[in-house]
């Protein structure tokens, strides 16, 4: 009696087991459709923010050299990676600032290079974003931007007050928020205007 | 580098183009102050949780802010799989997996990389760990062994507590406020900014606590006081080098009452009224140099102070650490880190008739070196952690303490940041507890109420082994909708050479002598399940279940009474749930529930308790917010003190408010 009791316990706790191993298991193949993500009514934190680094065009002035003629596009670059999904491209669709269409340019960068990609061209950008993928070189590519009147742009940049980035998006209780590096702004001859400046969320970095 | 040409990306198919239209024109089309006020989707674990091949969690600043906790034991609550129990006024008992004492041991605490648990019994006073809430960038949690990296004691988890850097702190906050328990508080915090690239902040904090309750509701002798200060400095010059120093002072007063000390008169037993008096001091130097994009080496050094005086045990307590880290990349797959470290403790204990220690002064070494190599098999879709610590200490010698970890992040979809939405990972480690000052060298003598007028007298052992244990884990995390994430782990730890405990003569010939030993085996099994469930865009639930079961065995000599001890200090069975709410008008109102189950031990009854917090933002500088603790029962207990007698404490009801001005 005691023994088949037994035997039934612990075929209850085989069965058990194997529950609990199929319970794991079964989400991995589960099919790929559920996993999709479900249209949602909040907007997802990078489409915001791609509609942030087209804003901030509105709100920067920039030396007449910088473009080449009075209908001379406005270029955003971003760099390394598309966070954005291709977003920024369509954000910008029939859109002008001051005159200047704006396009937008992917820029790729090799991850974890050796050898530093030649950053010769950023010089033709007037915003530019670098993805958190090529901040590893950011010395590098602030160093190709020296003396260019570009607007740089990152996306939660550790230690931004003493990285040379001029504008740093972060994200502050769910919403999109941004930091400006005064001085750095300065250095590439760009005029902030001061709406800008009254809404970023550090203090002045001067 | 290659420059495309502008338009649209490829992959980008044209069904996701229409669906996303329209709101892609309002946001194009919309102000700057209209896009700051959209509330994003940003749901579960940030990457590095997601990638993380162990059960760990992360509580950030606003967390700890919404919860209402105004010290560290409160904020562990938040954490799925850790059991916080509060003894008294000022004395908690925090464990993960097992093992929960008011002297847990198998936990690795940390704040900013100096170690805060004290090599006296390899616990944390955490009394003393007032630091100011607010500075708390967020808290990380590892559930299971970190020894691989982290080394002994990393046995069942490693807390490490992270203050955010001084340039996240410019410019005042002055927090106050009292209630019933918390009886007063006040912080101040200023930060300010050295030359180009330097930031600092100083802080200081004071807390007034009432004493918790006796079970008849009058009010407990452990009241206490604590006052801390302190600064940081973070200077990022241009180049490759950056530069943080750190250090802290506290002094607190607490009061307890002492139970069952022995006495040579009838009736052979008597307590006393003991005011602690507790001060310590720490400085931390950290350097960062950047080799290039893919290496680096961290050096930090720090010196930690401590002194605790109390009738029945005084210590002074000297620590300084050193070590260092470089983490590189080996050719495309190989994520490399080493690290070397010397760590050196020297205590002077005052012995008294209750509590000796044999010597009374002892220095303590410990040299140790890690190596660990994170091996890309399959890019971004397999990868395998192996490592392993090699230390050695004055105790037991030579550790080894290897581990390895694989994750894995098959094919299916990817959510709003372009992760993979599920990720399964797998370990085995082993870990080890080296023993601890007390383990080999306390003689305690206290009342024994069985046998008067002798004493009942308990002996560490010469000779004390390590607590080994091989730990197997499973993990799996999952984001099924974009509003949903779980997050699961299980876990069987193999323990051997467990701490016991064995009687070496009885009464009434003689009086009870009870030694040390490391004859205790067994195996503990668990399963952590945390969800976050984002109901709406204002509301946010999180539930989170652990499950524990223990099975240890004494072996002879060991006493096997001591083994039900163990195992019905903790809870089979935890439940929790948190909703936080954001309503109209800057208003909060976040609720966390708690299941505890039972703890035959301490014959404490399983308790649903409830934590609620309404806050305020009434604008860019001013906030107010009432907080109500434990608010389901007058009192209720939730542990008992087990190594010094102190009273027979209960949790009561308590509120309070506070107002935090920001400039």
């Amino acid at each position: 009696m005691t023994v088949t009791l037994k035997r039934c316990q612990s075929r209850l706790a085989q069965m058990r087991r194997a529950a609990l191993l199929l319970g794991c298991l079964l989400p991995a193949v589960l099919p790929g459709h559920w996993l999709a993500q479900a249209q949602e009514n909040r907007p997802p934190d990078y489409r915001v923010k791609a509609a942030f680094i087209y804003n901030f065009g509105k709100f920067v002035e920039w030396p007449a050299s910088a473009f080449a003629s009075a209908d001379a596009p406005l270029v955003i670059g971003v760099l390394g990676g598309d966070p954005f999904h291709g977003d920024c491209e369509r954000i910008v669709v029939n859109k002008s600032i001051n005159g200047h269409p704006v396009i937008v340019r992917q820029i790729s960068h090799p991850a974890g290079a050796r050898q530093p990609p030649d950053y010769s061209d950023l010089k033709s950008c007037h915003i530019l974003f670098i993805s958190a993928s090529a901040t590893g070189n950011l010395p590098e590519i602030l160093d190709a931007l020296r003396g260019a009147s570009v607007l740089t742009v990152t996306d939660n940049l550790d230690r931004f007050a003493t990285s040379g980035v001029i504008i740093n998006l972060v994200m502050e209780n769910e919403s999109v928020r941004f930091e400006i590096n005064d001085d750095a702004a300065r250095h590439a001859g760009l005029k902030i205007s001061s709406k800008l400046l009254t809404l970023r969320t550090n203090k002045p970095i001067k | 580098m290659v420059l495309r040409a502008d338009g649209a990306p490829e992959n980008t198919t044209s069904s996701e183009t229409v669906a996303t239209n329209t709101e892609l024109s309002a946001l194009s089309s919309m102000s700057i102050e209209q896009l700051m006020n959209i509330k994003v989707s940003i749901l579960g674990p940030s990457e590095t949780v997601l990638q993380t091949p162990a059960a760990v969690s992360v509580v950030t600043q606003d967390d700890i802010k919404r919860s209402g906790a105004r010290n560290i034991p409160e904020a562990l609550r938040l954490v799925p799989g850790l059991d916080v129990a509060q003894i008294d006024s000022s004395e908690w008992a925090v464990s993960a997996r097992g093992f929960n004492d008011q002297s847990a041991n198998k936990l690795l605490v940390l704040q900013d990389g100096r170690s805060i648990y004290t090599p006296l019994f390899s616990g944390v006073f955490w009394d003393v760990q007032s630091t100011m809430m607010e500075d708390i960038d967020h808290i990380e949690v590892v559930r299971g062994p970190g020894a691989t990296v982290w080394g002994a004691n990393a046995v069942n988890g490693v807390i490490n507590i992270i203050t955010k850097r001084a340039e996240d702190t410019q410019g005042w906050l002055v927090t106050g406020g009292g209630g019933t328990l918390e009886r007063g508080f006040a912080d101040a915090r200023y930060g300010g900014k050295i030359g180009d690239n330097a930031f600092y902040r100083i802080y200081g904090t004071y807390s007034d606590h009432a004493g918790a309750d006796l079970p008849d509701g009058t009010e407990a002798t452990n009241s206490w006081q604590m006052a801390r200060g302190g600064f940081r400095v973070d200077w990022d010059p241009t180049g490759p080098n950056s530069f943080t120093v750190q250090g802290d002072g506290y002094v607190g007063w607490i009061r307890q009452v002492i139970n069952g000390l022995y006495s040579l008169v009838p009736p052979y037993t008597e307590s006393v009224a003991d005011d602690w008096q507790v001060h310590g001091a720490d400085v931390l130097g950290h350097w960062t140099h950047t080799f290039s994009d893919t290496s680096e080496l961290k050096v930090q050094a720090y010196y930690d102070y401590t002194s605790r005086k109390a009738a029945i045990f005084d210590e002074e307590r000297h620590t300084f650490d050193l070590n260092a880290q470089h983490e590189f990349a080996l050719g495309g797959r190989n994520q490399l880190v080493w690290g070397l470290g010397y760590h050196v403790t020297t205590d002077s204990e005052q012995n008294n008739p209750s509590l000796s220690f044999n010597p009374d002064n002892q220095t303590e070494n410990l040299y140790s070196g890690f190596v660990q190599d994170e091996i890309a098999l399959v890019k971004d879709r397999l990868s395998l952690t192996l490592g392993t610590k090699l230390e050695y200490n004055d105790y037991t010698g030579v550790e080894v303490e290897p581990g390895g970890r694989l994750l894995w992040t098959p094919w299916a979809g990817s959510n709003s940041r372009g992760l993979s939405s599920q990720t399964f990972w797998a370990s085995v480690s082993r870990a080890v507890r080296t023993p601890s000052r007390v383990e080999e060298s306390f003689t305690s003598r206290m009342a024994d109420s069985y046998y008067p007028p002798q004493p009942e007298i308990s002996h560490g052992t010469i000779g004390a082994k390590s607590e080994k244990l091989m730990a197997y884990e499973l993990g799996y995390r999952v984001q099924p909708f974009e509003k949903l994430s779980l997050d699961l782990a299980a876990f069987y730890n193999d323990y051997d050479d467990l701490r016991s405990v064995q009687i070496v003569s009885f009464p009434p010939v003689t009086p009870l002598i009870t030694v040390l030993g490391n004859d205790m085996s067994g195996h503990t099994k668990g399963v952590e399940i945390s969800a976050t469930w984002k109901v709406a865009d204002w509301w946010r639930l999180r539930p989170s279940y652990t499950y524990l079961h223990m099975n240890l065995y004494a072996h002879p000599p060991a006493n096997s009474s001591w083994v039900g001890q163990i195992e019905g200090s903790n809870p089979q069975n935890q439940f929790s749930i948190r909703s936080s709410m954001d309503l109209p008008h800057g208003v909060t109102f976040d609720t966390m529930l708690r299941y505890v189950d039972n703890l035959p031990s301490f014959q404490i009854e399983s308790y649903f308790e409830l934590d609620a917090r309404l806050g305020w933002r009434i604008n860019k500088h001013w906030e107010m917010a009432i907080v109500g603790q434990n608010l389901l029962h007058d009192r209720h207990a939730e542990f008992n003190s087990t190594e010094i007698t102190t009273q027979t404490t209960e949790i009561p009801r308590s509120v309070y408010g506070t107002i935090t001005w920001q400039f």
